[in-house]
This record gives structure tokens, sequence and C-alpha cells, in this order.
């Protein structure tokens, strides 16, 4: 590995600044260069909301347009405001759950509007409201099992971002999420 | 001095290690004003009891507590974000006259891009109008170091220096070697007037001590210029800009083709950055936003009468932060090279998203009852003069309840101008902390000139934008403050309550019959701070046999916990919902209700 661009995106309130501390302590804990761009105050009110995580021989916080080797959408339709940032090879961790703007009369984006977009790419499609309906845990955590067992696990250790995960609930659902993915066969496009 | 032992590395916040470096380097006295991007240094310093540490007021006061510390010999810093510098401007432009006995670091936090902020203002410029020097971290490691080698620099000189962070230094994660603390360097009692006290004869005096400080602050600054590469082209790199460039020459294998620069003190601009040009043809300057480095350089070329082309704000542009591609392209110009920046853009159609008001916010309560009184007052129209906090978010629909809003405090000021010329009553509207910020003087202001406006003071308890900080409010009573200024209507409503339109419209009567200020509280806790510790709420649901699906509730109140069914009826997020009550009075049908006993302590929270 040379660089490890991962883009983290959603609205303010979903874990999205967790998600990346996660990541950027399990990623030190391994002995990695990391840096984590976070946003905090008013942009961060219910808003949309990005993190950047870049690992390795990095200088810069900031991912550039076409550099993220890995996203993840805890909203969909936030995954689309980002998508200059993917790069060709991207995998994409996306919640199958859309959520309206705040703002009277604005339009909810369809999944399958978003997901026209994304052929080019190998895309996991998360059933969040189902994993935090059965776990109680943050679907941010489902994602990070994921994203380890489809991309950092060459990485990091499983206990790396164990260590870094808060609560026992959490840590759990993490667990799970890891043993059970380890069934699915991929290939191109896939739901989970 | 510092004695290395060895070091541990931590993962940080730019802004945690800015705070340890202060604790390494001996501070003693803390001050600051909560400020996106600077609020986490304040907070870090105050878990350490051993130290004074305290939110101000506003960021002068700050300044001033610090510049009182370090005027008695103590190691002091104050900490505010870059608009917050203009507050405290008044004293921080004369502190460089008197100097100081101990040490004094003010940490001035920027914002390029205006994440969180109303500007995007480049405060070195303080640095060439105040003759402060200014460091300038670009990760959280330097941030660290230049925190420690500014103190230094300030105790050796007697001078006050600027930190200027950024939201992309201050908000990064990495992991920070940093130093061990050092015991709190206090002050003592000295009175020196003929230093401290600028009357003229002083501050002539004080003048010249200040130019002959100015000299030896460029040597100090000498050593953080770091210099790589060799040829006939230069790149000068300021700050953060410095391993943005690194990087994109990393990535294209140019470090051997270019000379590098890297500037971390571009206020006053060290003359050996001039003095490795001497061979040079070239010169692009890479900085974010103003061109401080940039005309420093170009002055320090006619000066020494060289024959270089310096280039910088052209080719990098003038606004926003540093990107990687923003540097490729200036670097692909600059260097002549034909290389392709990305183009491939993808424009999906993508609803606006910006932040909103929390589920329980007592602030979408206040604009909806507000406006509703205003039109039970009798006025048609009027002009909202709006504020800096979380209810700056007011400025957008449903609410539009901001007609302007430019800078802390200045709701009442501006209210006044627009009364003056167009005689329409206006509404001030203006959170608590923002109030003792710098509301008072413009209340005095208008009860001295007899301004006839309505002041809606927004008391959630908190300073809320910046991440709940405490605000004065929790000691201070509004009401009484605004009475003891002598406004004779004062009253407080909750605005949780349908009589909170009454109670607007009520003040508006007055001011009209009167031609005098009023002002009244709309008291209620932040959302956020008055839900902590209740693991049981109540739960607001939708009886959909009584929705009519009129979309009030969504469309006019927008509480993101409330959605809109398919078939237009509300639905209520039972994830989202917090148990407030809020939407209840706003359904014209009743069909909101809430179920589940509140639990004890409940209405405290919210109302204390």
């Amino acid at each position: 590995m040379v660089k490890l661009n991962i883009l983290i995106c959603g609205i303010g309130g979903q874990g999205v600044v967790t998600t990346g501390k996660i990541l950027a302590e399990a990623f030190s804990r391994r002995g990695f260069k990391v840096m984590e761009a976070e946003t905090h105050g008013l942009a961060q009110r219910g808003g949309a909301v990005n993190v950047h995580v870049r690992i390795g021989d990095i200088e810069v916080p900031l991912i550039p347009e076409g550099g993220a080797d890995y996203m993840i959408a805890l909203e969909a339709t936030e995954l689309l405001r980002n998508i200059n940032f993917l790069s060709k090879d991207a995998v994409i961790f996306v919640n199958a759950e859309t959520k309206p703007s705040a703002l009277p009369g604005q339009p909810m984006v369809d999944l399958n509007y978003i997901l026209s977009f994304l052929k080019k790419w190998r895309t996991f499609v998360v059933d969040c409201r189902k994993i935090s309906q059965s776990s109680g845990g943050y679907c941010n955590i489902a994602m990070l099992a994921y994203l380890f067992q489809f991309g950092l696990k060459e990485l990091l250790d499983i206990e790396d971002i164990l260590s870094a995960i808060p609560g026992t609930v959490n840590k759990r659902l993490f667990i799970e999420t890891v043993s059970a993915s380890q069934n699915y066969v991929v290939s191109g496009p896939a739901g989970i | 001095m510092i004695i290395m032992i060895e070091l541990r590395s931590t993962l940080l916040l730019g802004n945690q290690a800015i705070a340890l470096a202060a604790l390494a380097s001996g501070v003693s006295v803390a001050a600051g004003y909560p400020g996106t991007p600077s609020t986490e240094i304040i907070e870090t310093l105050m878990e350490y009891k051993d130290i004074y540490v305290e939110w101000s007021t506003n960021e002068k006061v700050a300044f001033e507590t610090a510049y009182g510390a370090a005027i008695s010999g103590a190691r002091a810093m104050a900490c505010m974000k870059h608009v917050g510098v203009n507050v405290a401007s008044d004293s921080l432009v004369s502190s460089s006259y008197t100097g100081v006995d101990g040490a004094l670091v003010i940490v001035s936090a920027g914002d390029p891009g205006m994440w969180s902020s109303q500007n995007e203002q480049d405060n070195r410029y303080y640095g060439l109008m105040a003759l402060i020097p200014i460091l300038e971290p670009y990760d959280p490691q330097s941030a660290h170091d230049f925190t420690v080698k500014a103190f230094e620099i300030s105790s050796r000189v007697g001078h006050p220096v600027i930190l200027n962070t950024t939201t992309r230094v201050s908000h990064v994660r990495a992991p920070v070697k940093t130093l061990p603390r050092s015991s709190p360097v206090k002050g003592s009692l000295r009175k020196r007037p003929d230093r401290y006290s600028l009357v003229p004869d002083v501050a002539r005096r004080d003048r010249d001590l200040q130019l002959e400080r100015w000299e030896k602050i460029k040597e100090e600054l000498e050593s953080l210029v770091v210099v790589s590469g060799s040829g006939r082209k230069a790149i000068v790199a300021s700050g953060i800009s410095y391993p943005y460039v690194k990087e994109v020459l990393e990535d294209w294998r140019l470090q051997d083709e270019v000379k590098l620069i890297g500037v971390f003190s571009p206020v006053p601009l060290p003359d050996k950055v001039g003095r490795e040009l001497m061979d040079v043809e070239e010169v692009l300057v890479v900085e974010e936003l103003e061109p401080i480095v940039e005309n420093q350089l170009k002055s320090f070329v006619v000066d020494e009468g060289l024959h270089i082309r310096v280039q910088g704000k052209k080719l990098t542009g003038r606004s926003g932060e540093m990107t990687l591609n923003r540097v490729r392209l200036a670097i692909s110009k600059f260097m002549g090279l034909n290389s392709e920046v990305l183009e491939r853009h993808l424009q999906p159609n993508v609803p606006p998203r910006p932040p909103a008001m929390c589920p329980g916010c007592p602030h979408r309560s206040s604009f909806v009852f507000m406006k509703r009184g205003v039109i039970l007052g009798g006025m048609k129209e009027t002009f909202y003069s709006g504020d800096i906090g979380c209810y700056s978010l007011g400025v957008l629909p449903p609410f539009n309840v901001q007609d302007s809003l430019i800078s802390m405090g200045s709701s009442i000021g501006i209210a006044n101008g627009v009364y003056r010329s167009t005689g329409t009553i206006p509404v001030a509207v203006i959170g608590d902390s923002t109030f003792f910020h710098a509301g008072l003087s413009s209340l005095a202001n208008a009860v001295y000139n007899n301004t006839p406006l309505l002041v809606v003071v927004l008391d959630n308890r908190s300073t809320a934008m910046t991440g709940q900080q405490p605000s004065p409010s929790e000691n201070m009573d509004i009401a009484r403050v605004a009475a003891g200024l002598g406004v004779e209507y004062v009253s407080v409503a909750d605005p949780f309550s349908t009589d909170f339109s009454k109670a607007v419209a009520n003040a508006i009567s007055w001011v009209k019959v009167n031609k005098k200020p009023a002002l009244l509280i709309a008291k209620r806790a932040c959302a956020l701070k008055a839900v902590e510790g209740f693991s049981e709420r109540p739960l607001a649901f939708v009886n959909e046999d009584k929705c009519t699906g009129c979309t009030i509730c969504y469309d006019h109140f927008t509480c993101p916990a409330i959605m809109r069914k398919a078939n237009k009826k509300a639905h209520i997020d039972p994830r989202e919902c917090i148990g407030c009550g809020a939407c209840v009075p706003i359904c014209p049908f009743n069909a909101i209700l809430l179920k589940g006993e509140k639990p004890e302590g409940w209405d405290r929270a919210w109302l204390s």
C-alpha cells in the first residue's frame, strides 16, 4: 500500500465523525501514518457531513476528487453528493435508507436513482434499518465490519478496530457482522 | 529550553495538541470564547485544575485576561476563532507596543472555506498590521511543536505571538508526539506604568522598542524555514500549503527538479527565504487565502533589485481551502506540464441538505410562534435582525427570520439602523451567550437613544453551536440585566407554548405605543443538553384518524423527526423523536400526542 483514502459521508448525528475516529485509531494502533479530517460546529447540525481518512504515504488530510478508495455512505443521498471523490476502482458501502432534507418541499431521492450512478463501482447496499432494529447497535459499526471484511483485513487485525469501538453492544455487532459476512460470495455489485 | 526525553505518540486533534503543548510550555492562565474551529483547546485545558482556565464572555476579555497575566510575568494564552480576533483587536494591536514580561500566545483558528463562519478573513494580516509574529502550523504535530516555539519566542523577546491554525489543522486527528508537562509559570505583582500605560509619551517610547523587538523576532524565525531540492524554479509554500505541495511533488516525482521552500512564519517573512532565491529565475508562492507571503517576497525582490518572476494567487486562486487538485493545477501551469487534472464530473441531482436545528430545539418553536406574534401584534412585516448561533439557521425556509447576520451581537445595532432609515419596528433575535458577548452595549444604546424595537433573547442556557459550552446566563438573569440597563418592558415566555405568540404581540404593542425598546426572553434549554441522562423519555406519535395531511408539521415546523408519508399524512420517526412535545401545539387538528410518562426532573431540565 502506498496510500489509502477512505471517505465517510452522511448526515450530522449519524456517527460520521465517530466512524472516522475509529478508523484513525485502528490504523494508528497498527503503526500506519494516518490523518483524519473532521467537521465540527454549525456544519455538524443535521446537515451533510463528510470525514476524510487518509493512511500511508500522505502529507495532507483531504482526499482529492477522484481519490477515494473506499466510501462509507451512512445515508444514500449523501453518497451522490460526494460521488466525485470516488476513484475508478472504489468500493462503496451504502445505507439503503434515504432521508429527506429538513428543508421543506425537497424531494426524497429514490435509491434506484442513486444506484443508477454506481454501475461502474462495486457497491454493497446495506439494510441499516434491519441491522439497528435487530441488534440495537449503530449501523456505522456494521458498515465498518463490511469495510473490514471486504477491504481492510489485509491491513488490520480485527482487534485493531474492536479496541477503538465504544460499547459492548457495538463490539458484539461488529464481531457478528464480520463473521456473517464471511459467508458472502462477492461478485460485482452486491446487496447485503 | 526544552529537555528532550522519550516522547509518546498519541492520536490527537490539532487543538488537543496545542493545549498539551501549552501545558508543556508552562501556561498558567488561559482564556477563550468558544468558536469553531478553536473550541477544543480551552476544553482540553479545562481538565487541568492546577492552572487557571476560563470561558470568557467574549474574545476581547479573553485576550485581556491573558495579557494581564502575561504583563505580570505569567505564561498565558488566549484562544479564539479568526473573527474573534476582530473583537480582541483593539487591545491586541496595542499589546505589541508594550510587549509582555512573561509569554503571551494568541491562537487564531481560521476557517478557509467557511465551514462554520461568516467569512474566511486571513488573520495573518493582523501580524503585518500589529507587528506580531505569526506561526503557521500544518498538521497536529507541527501545531504542538509551533505552540512550544511560540511560547519560547514570546518569553525570550517579551512580545505577543500569534499561532494561526485553520480547520484542517485544528480539526485533523493524527498521531502526535507530545512533550511532558512542565510546572506552570505564574506571575507576580509588578507595576510598570512607564511601559504598560499607553499615554502618548509612553506609547511613543514603546513604539521604538516595538520596532527593536521586531528585528529580534526576525532572527528568531530564520530557523523556521525548510529547504529541499534545487533548480531554476522554486516553490515557496506557507503553512498547510507546504505538505500539499510536497505530496504533489512526491506523486509526480518532481522533488529533485524544483527547489521547495517551506515557510512556517509567514509574518515577518524571514530574509532567509529571499536569500534562497538568489539563483532562481521563477517562483511560485502557494498559500491559502491572501497573498501575504507573495507580497512580502515581491517587496524583497524589488528591494534587492533581483530579476525573479514571482507568481502566486494568479495560479492558485484566492478563496477557499487548499486542495490537492488546486495545487496540482497550479504546479502544472508553473512547471509547464501537460498533466491532466481530473475532469470527470458526474452531476447527479442532489437536493441541498444544509444544517438543521435538532429535534426538540427551542429555537424552532420560537421562530414559528414569533412570526405569528408579529402578525398578532398588528405588523404586516418587520425586519428580523439576526445574530450568530444555532438560531442563525432561522435564515432558511420555512422560517426566514434572519434578514441580516454579520457578526456577534450585531443584531441590536443593525436593528437600530434599520429603524432609523425605514421607520419599521424591527425584531432583533439574539442568543443568550451572544447577548453577553456583544449585545449588552448595543442594548444600552437602544435604551440611551430610545430605539423602538423588540429584542428577543433566545435563552437556551448554553453556548450551543460550538458544543454546549456553559453560558453566562447560567449565573446571570437576563431579565434583571435588561431591567438594570433601563429596558422598561421585559418579559419571559416559554417558546414551546402558544402563549409565546401572545407574549411577542404584547411586547410589539408596547413598543408601538411607547417608542422604546422592549425585551422578551424565550427561555427553554438546548435540547441536546436537556435530554442528557434521561434513558426513558416520552414519545410523540400521530393519530392518523385525526391527521388531515395539512403539511404544517413537516413543511412549516420541520422537526427532523416528522416525516411525510405517501398519503401526505405525518409520521414521527421514533428513532429521532426525543419526546419534547414541541410539535403537539403545532398541529391544528390535535393529531399529535405524547405517550409515556415524563421522567422525574424532565420539566426542570428544560425550564430551569
